[in-house]
């Protein structure tokens, strides 16, 4: 009798490696990259509409004036050009950002891996969203941290519950590494973080001796209302995390992090380790179109795109979705988090939706740790046209009254016990 | 050697990416041992691809429905074009649980007492109402599988009477038709039969999983579940096992491979849970696996299996 193994390096791989599951809602979404799947599955940026003209103009310079440094090797902290840009975006925030409290990493992912990488000794303890952003999520777990979800409601994350947790932990002897939020038009649950709450997490940061990480992608994706005061122009000591991804591309795989020096240093020994220096093409390319063209107008196009399909989703949803159902209104961002009536569990429906429907979205149980059940999705408005849009949620919410029908027949028509009590 | 053979994978099916594993597998192999090979993601142009590109032999390393379920298996019998794995008919009735097990009956093969309720039963009848009635007839806990879909995506299993409902809701959304199963305890097996007019089977792999049952994850996800070969099962159950399997292959009028799916209860009694027309060829399947403790390597079993279609072509 032997024991059989598959993968005969089982028993070498560390402890980390079986943290990384293959999941039933992750082969469902191999279906959507299919052509004829509606998809509100990705985060996408709609790349079809940008000025390609000017990135062709952009790339062309380069290599014309300096091919032979857009080839060439950086420095791991990033270029310098790129990096003012970086500075001059964060001078909204915090005029006294330099060039050296910046450094450029391969999207705000690598970022946040480094994060993880730096804090997070296995069994630390952790804060997040509950949902958070299923990426970080990711990034997060493969050091082993044990992690703490905090609810989100529609004003951000409920720091009154996080400062009940932050109690108990410190009862328990846990030290938190770090709060990690998205306080700008949240990925999934599309909510901002209000100004109070803002203050509220870093006076409590203060006094639990936590580092906060805010995670920008989205903020200047809002189609109305004011900006909220950044937790970084409150307080200097708060790790920011910003991409290009959201603003420009995020197939040139650039973002950056702002921390105070001591950390800082950290994430560049975290940065050579990785991959020695993002790439200096993409760096250079984007320099160039940052300091060439009217960007900020490309932006405001977008946002009127995403604004306008943002609108049809909603429309849609209130014209297709079954009754009870819920869902957010962002003032920005990518995402619209729906919620389905009676508990009904979205992630079976993504099987239901993707047979009959041709319709995919991620399902609420993906931003969660630990969670199975869960009724909401998430649902990307920036990616498909309106026309899409519109007939995207059209099935959908037929499957889900369907499902719901089946559901309401099924726990209408068999109250276990009941008919037992009335004999 | 000079056949020109197809490798179908992929398709729509909620298997997708486990088809695009065992496909690539099938396609690495079949190229080493020096066919002329392609691979093909099926889509609503597959016929055509088939007309412009004839070939010998398709190979379908497809799962799910369409792949699994007789579709792909009459086009081809349409077409005239020798492929893979048992025919229209085996893989029909093998896809939909409810029919294999119905026949499973009828031939005294073993298999768990059940019901089948389709969506239609639920919305249209009330069927709801007769749910004390099934729990009072196969006793708990209850498996519910969705009849036609596998790589047990959508199993789901009832302790209680009110964990029932939600069980259904979440099978009923695989498949309009749902199995519900009595839950036998004991030790799970998986047992390869190849081959048509004496079938063989292979050495019976036990499943030995830390959840309740092999559901998806597990299955794909090293490290969760243990595996042994033969099945720590005495010399004689081993062989009523896979007796029992190759009579389940041919009732169901099966050729050149399966893989049947079979729960042994404490006194050494075989019960078939299914019958696999299409088995997985990824790197975790059982059927490699399988053939492997029989000193037979992938891309031989592959081989062979691709030797069964020419050998009727001949």
């Amino acid at each position: 009798m032997t024991e059989f193994r598959f993968d005969q390096w089982l028993e070498l791989y560390a402890t980390r490696v079986n943290k990384m599951r293959s999941s039933e809602v992750r082969e469902m979404l191999a279906v959507a990259a299919r052509p004829d799947v509606i998809s509100f599955g990705g985060g996408m940026p709609d790349t079809r509409v940008f000025p390609m003209n000017q990135i062709v103009e952009a790339t062309q310079r380069v290599m014309l004036r300096e091919g032979h440094a857009a080839l060439q090797y950086g420095s791991s902290e990033g270029h310098v050009g790129l990096r003012r840009h970086i500075a001059a975006i964060m001078g909204e925030i915090d005029t006294g950002i330099g060039v050296d409290d910046i450094i450029i990493t391969d999207g705000a992912q690598q970022a946040l891996e480094f994060i993880a990488k730096i804090f997070i000794s296995r069994g630390d303890t952790i804060i997040v969203e509950a949902p958070s952003y299923v990426g970080a999520l990711q990034a997060f777990m493969s050091y082993e941290p044990e992690v703490v979800g905090i609810p989100v409601d529609d004003c951000g994350m409920r720091t009154d519950i996080l400062a009940v947790e932050l109690e108990r932990l410190r009862r328990e002897g846990r030290q938190p590494k770090f709060v990690y939020v998205t306080p700008n038009f949240h990925n999934p649950a599309g909510v901002t973080l209000t100004g109070a709450r803002r203050r509220h997490i870093l006076e409590l940061s203060e006094e639990y001796g936590f580092v906060v990480v805010e995670d920008d992608p989205y903020g200047k994706i809002r189609f109305r209302g004011e900006d909220e005061i950044a937790m970084r122009s409150l307080d200097e000591r708060v790790i920011y995390v910003g991409t290009f991804s959201k603003i420009f591309s995020p197939g040139m795989r650039l973002g950056w992090v702002v921390a105070p020096r001591a950390i800082l240093e950290k994430l560049i020994f975290a940065k050579q380790a990785a991959n020695l220096c993002s790439s200096s093409f993409s760096q250079h390319v984007t320099d160039e179109y940052l300091s060439s063209f009217d960007w900020q107008k490309n932006i405001d196009d977008l946002v009127d795109l995403y604004r306008e399909r943002c609108a049809t989703m909603i429309g849609a949803l209130e014209e297709f979705f079954p009754e009870g159902a819920t869902w957010t209104k962002p003032d920005g961002g990518l995402f619209i988090w729906a919620t389905l009536p009676e508990g009904l569990d979205s992630g079976e429906l993504l099987a239901e939706s993707i047979r009959e429907a041709k319709v995919a979205y991620v399902p609420g149980r993906a931003f969660y740790v630990g969670v199975q059940k869960n009724s909401s999705l998430r649902l990307n408005f920036s990616y498909c046209p309106s026309e899409t849009i519109e007939e995207g949620i059209k099935r959908l919410g037929a499957v889900a009254k369907q499902q719901l029908a089946l559901y309401r027949s099924l726990f209408k028509g068999y109250s276990p016990g009941k008919d037992k009590n009335k004999k | 050697m000079n056949e020109k053979i197809a490798v179908l994978m992929g398709g729509r099916s909620l298997e997708r990416d486990v088809s695009l594993k065992s496909g690539h597998r099938v396609y690495e192999a079949l190229r080493e041992k020096g066919y002329e090979v392609f691979k093909l993601d099926v889509d609503e142009n597959l016929v055509e691809n088939l007309k412009q590109n004839p070939v010998d032999v398709v190979y379908i390393a497809l799962h799910g429905k369409y792949g699994e379920d007789g579709t792909v298996q009459e086009l081809l019998e349409i077409m005239g074009i020798p492929y893979t794995g048992p025919g229209v008919y085996s893989s029909h009735v093998g896809f939909d649980k409810s029919l294999a097990k119905e026949i499973f009956l009828r031939k005294d093969i073993p298999t768990p007492d059940f019901f089948t309720l389709s969506a239609g039963s639920f919305r249209e009848m009330g069927a709801a109402g007769a749910l004390d009635d099934v729990v009072a007839k196969l006793g708990l806990p209850i498996v519910v599988k969705p009849a036609g879909q596998g790589s047990a995506l959508g199993i789901k299993i009832a302790h209680s009477v009110e964990e029932l409902p939600g069980a259904l809701i979440g099978a009923l959304s695989y498949d309009d038709k749902v199995v519900l199963e009595k839950y036998i305890k004991g030790t799970e097996v998986s047992v390869s039969v190849l081959g048509e007019e004496n079938p063989e089977a292979l050495p019976v792999v036990e499943i030995s999983t830390k959840k309740e049952f092999f559901d998806f994850e597990s299955m794909y996800t090293m490290g969760d579940t243990e595996y042994f070969i033969p099945a720590r099962l005495p010399e004689d159950v081993l062989k009523k096992v896979q007796d029992i399997a190759i009579r389940a292959h041919t009732v169901l009028d099966c050729r050149d491979v399966t893989r049947i799916d079979i729960m042994v209860d404490g006194d050494g009694n075989p019960y078939v849970l299914e019958l696999n027309t299409s088995p997985g060829m990824t790197e975790t399947s059982l059927l490699p696996m399988s053939a492997a403790a029989k000193g037979i390597d992938f891309s031989d079993l592959v081989e062979m299996l691709v030797e069964f279609v020419l050998a009727r072509k001949r």
